[in-house]
């Protein structure tokens, strides 16, 4: 038996006369002790997908089930073993007290008075949150607000636990402790298991046993983050660093879309230096010739060069590329071939499937 | 800033003015909000005149009249807090705390959270009920010459206390209706608890007895358990016999009760096909 099991799961909205596919015949199984980081950018379905599994939603057809249990036909049994963690929303009442939020939820839970009292205590501690036991929680920061959610996800000790998007607006220490404690967790009882849906891919790599990437409600990968890797071996990153101006953004777009359409390039990601607050534009190649870009956020460089994250189909096509940017008037500074990352990964299913 | 600028923002201070007020619903359900409500207003206020001006031969004396507008009036505090505060809960729990959510996924039933939510209004309402029966009589004895017929001997207690937590079931009842119509949409929570603590003002005998309403409105007001709520609390405190009435008061209670599970138990499956349990108001 699956701690998480999707049968076809669909799921249709009806938006002013339009239909719109949220989910679309999503097949998932998540075994006890696993964490399962689900993917996938705004809009994808992961959402859906956790409220669907949290008895919030019904689906438009197929089935799922915790534990064996019918999560539509059997509501009530599956609510005693999940809990669910939303980032970036409120955790409780405002006037309460972190300890009285706690303790309000774990008799919602039905747990007696001397195991709830001994698990907020816990929780607390666990959560670092013991000078703000007795502080109302509309005083908390975001950090110690989203502490207190997870600490209200874990009150009933759940067999299941939903985190979505649990680290948003997060900031790194924060997150990084909230990742620690989620691995812990798992890992202390083997029965336990997670979903976390994310958009931070090295969330995912660093937290997930197994990764499945959403795009447009359907799962277009389904791994672990090693063998997501691999799946690129037919593939080659490459960095390239080009100099260029840190603050000609519309040029370094040109250069994205005259790489992305050179001979063998499956996918570029430009990493820019500073001028655009973080964000990494992208070009993908799709099944049908097409292109698309977007943006997504990452580290930021400001050393005056950009550099360029190229999926190739075959590193034959490494000296046809460089000719095209030397071609096209760019100071090529170095290339660099690289191991596949989680990110080359994520591009390169998007791409596949947009088409 | 010029003239047609002042113009612009004036306009689009009145636009969103409309939008606000309209409590950002159809113009057309809002039209009839603005049109329903000053009529009912107006037709409750020409009832309690008829009814006041010919009081003497309905009620028998303007003390009897006194006393049955007066514990009306304060009883009416029951079904108004509980209806109320019920009704908004969807909006306080889904888009002000955030918690519905969280509250729905929970082993609890909604519907347990909700009688004690219903309870803690219902005790609140207590206090109400009984600072308004002192102050309320002191007053109006002493400035207005008006005295309760009440003796403190001769109040049935045993049936005025067996009528709240009766009473009370049924308005919590009432209560979870107007919770299942806001879990499933987002621009009612004000409008429906006015309009049904007004229906429910005007046909259960809070000022004058629902048989003087034309047919069938009185029909309506005869099955509510508001009515016979009201009718238990007078006999009991006049310490008349309140058999009947209480008999009819659980029946009506049973029957609301009733209702309203499976009302809620069908806007609870509503709400999860629309997914309206968390979804955010539309603000």
């Amino acid at each position: 038996m699956y701690a998480v099991e999707t049968i076809e799961l669909s799921r249709v909205f009806e938006l002013k006369g339009k239909s719109i596919l949220a989910l679309d015949d999503v097949n998932i199984r998540i075994g006890k002790g696993e964490i399962l980081g689900l993917l996938g950018a705004n809009g994808a379905g992961k959402t859906t997908l956790v409220k669907i599994l949290s008895t919030l939603l019904l689906p438009s057809k197929g089935s799922s089930y915790i534990h064996g249990h019918d999560v539509v036909k059997e509501a009530k049994q599956v609510r005693r073993i999940i809990n669910l963690v939303s980032g970036g929303e409120t955790p409780g009442y405002g006037m309460l007290t972190v300890r009285e939020n706690l303790w309000f939820f774990s008799q919602l839970y039905g747990l007696s008075s001397s195991t709830a009292r001994e698990r907020i205590e816990m929780l607390i501690r666990d959560m670092e949150l013991e000078q703000y036991r007795d502080v109302r929680m509309h005083r908390l920061s975001t950090g110690y607000k989203q502490r207190l959610n997870l600490a209200r996800g874990f009150i009933n000790d759940p067999k299941v636990l939903f985190l979505d998007e649990p680290t948003l607006g997060l900031d790194v220490i924060n997150a990084k402790h909230m990742r620690k404690y989620i691995r812990e967790w798992v890992n202390a009882d083997k029965t336990r298991t997670i979903l976390l849906t994310t958009h931070y891919l090295a969330e995912a790599e660093e937290v997930c046993d197994k990764i499945a990437i959403i795009y447009k409600g359907r799962i277009v990968a389904y791994e672990s983050p090693s063998a997501l890797k691999s799946s690129l071996s037919n593939g080659v990153s490459i960095n390239v660093e080009i100099f260029s101006d840190p603050t000609a953004i519309a040029s370094r777009n040109s250069m994205v879309e005259k790489i992305s359409r050179s001979s063998g390039v499956l996918a570029c990601m430009l990493e820019p230096s500073g001028s655009d607050n973080g964000y990494h534009d992208y070009m993908v190649k799709h099944e049908g010739g097409s292109y698309s870009n977007g943006r997504y956020d990452g580290s930021i460089s400001s050393d005056g060069l950009t550099r360029v994250r190229i999926i190739l189909d075959d590193d034959s096509k490494i000296p046809d590329l460089v000719s095209t940017l030397v071609l096209n008037g760019y100071k090529v500074l170095s290339v660099r071939k690289d191991q596949p990352t989680l990110e080359d990964v994520y591009m390169r299913y998007i791409g596949m499937r947009e088409g | 800033m010029d003239r047609e600028g002042v113009i612009r923002a004036v306009v689009q201070g009145v636009w969103l003015g409309w939008k606000v007020e309209s409590n950002w619903t159809n113009p057309f359900v809002f039209l009839t909000y603005l049109i329903a409500k000053p009529i009912a207003s107006v037709i409750l206020v020409g009832l309690v005149f008829v009814i006041g001006s010919t009081a003497s031969s309905i009620q028998g004396s303007r003390e009897d009249l006194f006393f049955y507008t007066f514990t009306g009036a304060v009883f009416f505090i029951y079904p108004a807090t509980i209806v109320i505060s019920l009704a908004y809960l969807v909006h306080e729990d889904r888009a002000k705390y955030e918690v519905l959510k969280h509250v729905y996924i929970t082993p609890s039933s909604i519907q347990t959270y909700i009688i004690g939510r219903g309870v803690a209004s219902a005790i609140n309402a207590s206090v109400s009920v009984a600072v308004s029966l002192l102050v309320g009589s002191i007053i109006f004895s002493n400035y207005f010459a008006l005295n309760l017929p009440i003796s403190a001997s001769s109040v049935d207690y045993l049936t005025l206390l067996s009528s709240i937590p009766l009473g009370v079931a049924a308005f919590i009842s009432l209560g979870m209706v107007l919770y299942s119509i806001n879990l499933v949409t987002f621009k009612l929570q004000y409008s429906l608890s006015e309009y049904t603590t007004g229906i429910l003002f005007l046909l259960s005998g809070v000022v004058f007895p629902p048989k003087m309403l034309p047919y069938p409105i009185s029909f309506i007001g005869e099955v509510l358990p508001t009515t016979h709520f009201l009718n238990v609390v007078r006999s009991s405190l006049l310490g008349y016999n309140a058999h009947e009435s209480m008999a009819y008061l659980l029946l009506s209670t049973i029957l609301t009760i009733a209702v309203a599970l499976i009302f809620m138990r069908r806007m609870e499956s509503i709400a999860r096909v629309k997914g309206t349990i968390d979804r955010k108001a539309e603000y």
